[in-house]
């Protein structure tokens, strides 16, 4: 497809001009893409969501294929993925974490406690129901804890309000990856897929295969 | 050494003490909470008992009784054996001598006691909250505990 190919696809103009390879593309295009996949991720768990968000950034299911890495500053991160139950307690420093961050800054609500405050939201004194009391939220992810699918599919849908967000203007409505991104794979089929454990063939020291 | 010899040992060792077994717990003795300090001193240190290890200090409450019965869990691991400590304290202002002069490893344990129950551990070196953030009012863990956050699931 080579890159006249890549940009062809999207709405850019790109022409290549005789005698030269000058390829004319709006440098908003540049920029939005750039930002969309160099989503550096506060690196914030709270709670067991924080085991899947670990299980999302490890090979399997690899979160740098999206640009994403976590960072353990506010001040270098465009994203911040609430991964478990914020609590009374935490909700202040939640809060002032966010403030730190420099925009163009996203949220990401990953499950049912950062959500709504999931299982604890009866029958619960400590638990803040909701971590968009405190601070506004792009997305938000079902399950508990949610599927690796479900959190990269959040973070695809983080990189689509990012292509389309400007500096200063109001954002778009929050973006609900709702329970059918658990269940299936499907919504990922533009990703390459984890490879199965079927394919592994585990072999002994000496090279033979194991029974 | 179990339960019972633990009871004959510290009446005999402390003549005031009466302590006696615990009906529900097969391994736990009831005692007075005045004379609680004393018997932990004395079950730390006798040669037979050796209860060097404090496990935890938690609490029940009994609005119905009106009391609030903490539950001291110790062990000793020279000699392997494990003892529960029970005291009942009045609900309204409960208040009991520390024993984190006796074992470093009741400071925070205590302080989550009186946390989340209310009950004020007397001569504790630094007697805060330690799992609700400083100026939570109430006690969480006490039966009849109500927060404006609290949504009661329905029936």
């Amino acid at each position: 497809m080579g890159l006249m190919g890549l940009l062809n696809k999207g709405s850019v103009y790109a022409e290549r001009l005789p005698g030269a390879s000058i390829v004319m593309a709006p440098v908003n295009w540049g920029i939005d893409n750039a930002q969309a996949y160099s989503m550096w991720y506060m690196l914030f768990g709270l709670a067991c969501c924080a085991i899947e968000l670990m299980a999302t950034g490890s090979s399997r299911y690899d979160f740098d294929r999206l640009g994403m890495f976590y960072r353990a500053s506010p001040r270098q991160s465009d994203v911040m993925l609430i991964a478990g139950t914020v609590t009374l307690k935490m909700a202040p420093r939640v809060k002032m974490l966010y403030e730190q961050m420099s925009e163009p800054r996203f949220v990401v609500a990953m499950g049912g406690c950062a959500s709504n405050g999931g299982p604890f939201y009866y029958d619960s004194y400590s638990v803040l129901k909701g971590v968009d009391k405190i601070i506004p939220v792009d997305v938000y992810i079902a399950g508990c804890p949610p599927r690796p699918e479900a959190l990269l599919q959040g973070c695809l849908a983080v990189q689509k309000k990012v292509r389309t967000y400007k500096l200063g203007q109001p954002r778009g409505a929050a973006i609900r990856i709702g329970q059918e991104a658990n269940a299936s794979r499907l919504a990922l089929d533009n990703l390459v897929p984890p490879r199965a454990f079927d394919d592994l063939q585990i072999l002994d020291i000496r090279g033979q295969k194991h029974e | 050494m179990n339960r019972d010899e633990f009871i004959k040992a510290a009446n005999q060792a402390m003549p005031d003490l009466h302590a006696k077994a615990d009906t529900a717990n097969p391994d736990a003795i009831v005692v007075n909470s005045a004379d609680l300090h004393g018997l932990c001193l004395w079950m730390r240190d006798d040669p037979a008992a050796q209860l060097t290890y404090f496990e935890f200090v938690t609490a029940q409450d009994w609005p119905d009784r009106d009391e609030i019965v903490l539950v001291y869990s110790l062990y000793s691991h020279p000699l392997g054996h494990r003892l529960m400590v029970k005291t009942a304290l009045p609900r309204r202002d409960p208040q009991i001598e520390t024993v984190s002069d006796i074992w470093e490893g009741a400071n925070w344990s205590e302080r989550e006691v009186y946390d989340l129950f209310g009950v004020t551990f007397s001569r504790h070196p630094d007697l805060r909250r330690i799992m609700m953030f400083d100026g939570w009012e109430g006690y969480p863990l006490r039966k009849d505990y109500t927060h404006p956050n609290l949504i009661h699931r329905p029936e």
